[in-house]
């Protein structure tokens, strides 16, 4: 097992370097010059020469690229804001624990709901709740996140004045952004848990746990659960890695200061170091959260457990 | 009949399926008894309703699509059916136990074989933990599997194991009647023998009866006391296994003996039964078997054929057994 994920550690760094690589070099053939962005409309020829000279922007492509790599990944130096002029990992640090309770409580909220759904749905299967069930399910899934952000706001903010539309603070501000990035993965969990238990509501062990005599509920907890559980193990992984890459709509929407909206405003200001340190970012979460994934598959799976560790040693 | 030995009652049960609008026919007044410590062989071909009979006996039958739709079945002087699903929870497993047709399938994947069969100890005694651990280690060792091997998941196993487990699993609480549904099919000959040695040996210990299906004559021979051949859904014949393959009647009966391959002339070919069994959601009227029947006359698409008793013991449910014998014999 040890192996295996070191292994894996190894692959992402291949991963990480590789995405430096790319995004590097999608912003250094992006059309238009940051240094005019920055500088502003008005800003003399003069003044945007010496400002591109700074920013090391006058340097040739593999210049400014083995620049960028040896700051990254020798001296994990993330670099500093062109427009802020303020450290990024620094940025960053301050950022990431408010997405991080928003994407969180969003999963808890729509690992629960989506769960107990899909299950509620599941053990009725043709009868009207289920319909019903699998009907929400389907106006969550189509809903636009942004749109239900707005709808809210006009709701509980203009009309009503219960919650706060934007901005950060108490518990209050987190609540409207928390349901709304929360629904699009309630609905997926709900339709995905569905599916799958009644992919094993007729296997033949199912059909023996109740020939023992269990009681009906041992028999979807205990058996169909775990057993349906590895598809829904891959979309709570999709969905854990969402919770950082996905932050940036709804983050807009509700103008909190968290590590999407600071990419999104980083885009519009060509502000590169950001938006290089936050595509990396992005790509170490993203790489650990499907890591994390594949070790609770072989939590759950002792077969897929079985081929990850190569000398098999009997527990007891 | 004495009632004292009587464990096992089944009165006119009937059973369908239904998908759309279509209505499968699968069980069709099946009717018989079993004693104590006897074992009652179900033979016939695949889709003739004999799983759909043992299903029922334990109530596992998965509802939709499957429907009970009449009849009583009575163990030990208790009537199953319309049984509050508590109750029944407590005969599942403890005095009814089924052994599966597949073992491949029939364990849970993710639990180790041994704490599947602590599941049902647990369930139907007052074992602590611990207790249960130990009687389902001393059931692995019972079946021939160490029991070291306790924690180990059903993927380690070979399937001739894999059916051992479920056999050690369908015992363990000694059950007063067993279901084995094609316990050997799924296993190649050698280790076939093996099973049903094993089973033999277990039941005897505890006199536990047992329902075995099957479409090997071979395993009935081996095992059985009594065969009921089932039809489209019906019993046509029942009879002790020596009267059975002594004198089969019923021209089906006849046919699936015939089919089997003699091992003293020089046979070229197999003698099937021509034709296949009948729609099961249309089924015709009267024999069911008429439209493959050699031996078929006017009478047998009239009215629904009485079972009879043709000789002590011996029923066959067949309108022209005089024509028969002088053709056939």
């Amino acid at each position: 097992m040890g192996r295996y994920i070191l292994k894996r550690l190894l692959w992402m760094m291949v991963i990480v370097f590789g995405t430096a690589l790319v995004i590097f070099t999608i912003l250094y053939f992006t059309p238009g010059d940051p240094a005019v962005v920055i500088a502003g409309g008005n800003a003399k020829a003069e003044d945007v020469a010496n400002l591109r000279h700074l920013l090391g922007l006058d340097k040739s492509y593999f210049g400014q690229l083995r620049e960028f790599m040896y700051n990254t990944f020798i001296k994990f130096d993330l670099g500093t804001s062109w427009v802020y002029d303020k450290p990024v990992l620094h940025e960053l640090v301050i950022r990431l624990p408010r997405t991080l309770i928003i994407g969180l409580s969003a999963m808890a909220l729509n690992l629960t709901l989506g769960l107990l759904m899909g299950i509620f749905a599941a053990t009725h299967e043709g009868k009207w709740y289920d319909s019903l069930t699998m009907g929400i399910a389907m106006i969550f899934i189509s809903c636009p996140d942004f749109w239900v952000a707005l709808i809210m706001i006009l709701l509980f903010s203009s009309q009503l004045g219960w919650l706060p539309s934007y901005g950060i603070g108490g518990p209050q501000y987190y609540i409207m952004p928390i349901i709304c990035s929360a629904l699009g993965g309630i609905a997926v969990n709900a339709r995905q848990t569905r599916a799958s238990i009644l992919g094993v509501f007729r296997e033949d062990y199912i059909t023996t746990a109740r020939a023992k005599g269990q009681k009906e509920g041992r028999v979807i907890y205990g058996h169909m659960l775990p057993n349906a559980l590895m598809p829904i193990i891959t979309s709570i992984g999709n969905g854990f890695a969402r919770v950082v890459a996905g932050s940036a709509v709804i983050e807009s929407v509700f103008s909190i200061p968290g590590v999407g909206l600071y990419l999104l405003t980083a885009i519009n200001s060509r502000d590169y170091p950001v938006v290089r340190a936050c595509v990396l970012f992005f790509a170490v979460f993203t790489a650990l959260s499907m890591l994390l994934v594949d070790l609770v598959y072989a939590f759950v799976d002792p077969r897929i457990k079985a081929q990850y560790s190569n000398a098999r040693r009997r527990m007891k | 009949m004495n009632d004292e030995k009587k464990i096992l009652s089944v009165r006119d049960l009937e059973v369908v399926y239904t998908s759309g609008k279509k209505v499968v026919q699968a069980v069709n007044k099946v009717s018989f008894d079993m004693n104590k410590g006897e074992t009652l062989a179900l033979v016939g071909e695949t889709g003739a309703g004999k799983t759909t009979i043992a299903k029922s006996i334990l109530g596992i039958l998965p509802n939709p699509p499957a429907k009970l739709i009449g009849g009583e079945i009575w163990l030990e002087g208790e009537e199953l059916i319309s049984m509050p699903d508590a109750k029944k929870l407590k005969i599942k497993g403890e005095k009814i136990a089924m052994i599966f047709q597949d073992p491949m399938t029939a364990l849970n994947p993710l639990m180790t074989v041994g704490d599947q069969i602590t599941e049902g100890l647990l369930l139907h005694n007052d074992y602590t933990k611990e207790e249960a651990i130990e009687k389902a280690e001393e059931m692995l060792e019972l079946v021939g599997i160490p029991k070291a091997r306790y924690v180990e998941y059903p993927f380690e196993f070979s399937g001739g194991m894999k059916q051992r487990v479920v056999i050690a699993m369908a015992l363990a609480c000694n059950p007063i009647l067993l279901l084995a549904d094609e316990p050997t099919t799924a296993l190649d000959v050698t280790i076939q023998a093996q099973v049903l040695d094993l089973i033999k040996t277990l039941r005897v210990k505890h006199n536990t009866s047992m329902i075995l299906i099957t479409h090997d004559l071979g395993v009935v021979a081996e095992t059985s006391d009594n065969v009921a051949v089932v039809y489209a859904g019906k019993i046509i014949e029942y009879a002790t296994k020596k009267d059975l393959f002594l004198s089969p009647s019923h021209p089906y009966t006849i046919g699936l003996f015939n089919s089997l391959p003699s091992m003293t002339q020089g046979q070229k070919r197999l003698n099937p039964i021509i034709g296949s069994p009948p729609d099961p959601t249309c089924l015709p009227m009267g024999c069911s078997f008429a439209p493959r029947c050699p031996f078929v006359t006017e009478e047998c698409s009239k009215e629904e054929i009485p079972f009879a008793e043709i000789a002590e013991g011996h029923f066959c449910r067949c309108c022209n057994l005089k024509q028969e014998e002088k053709t056939c014999h």
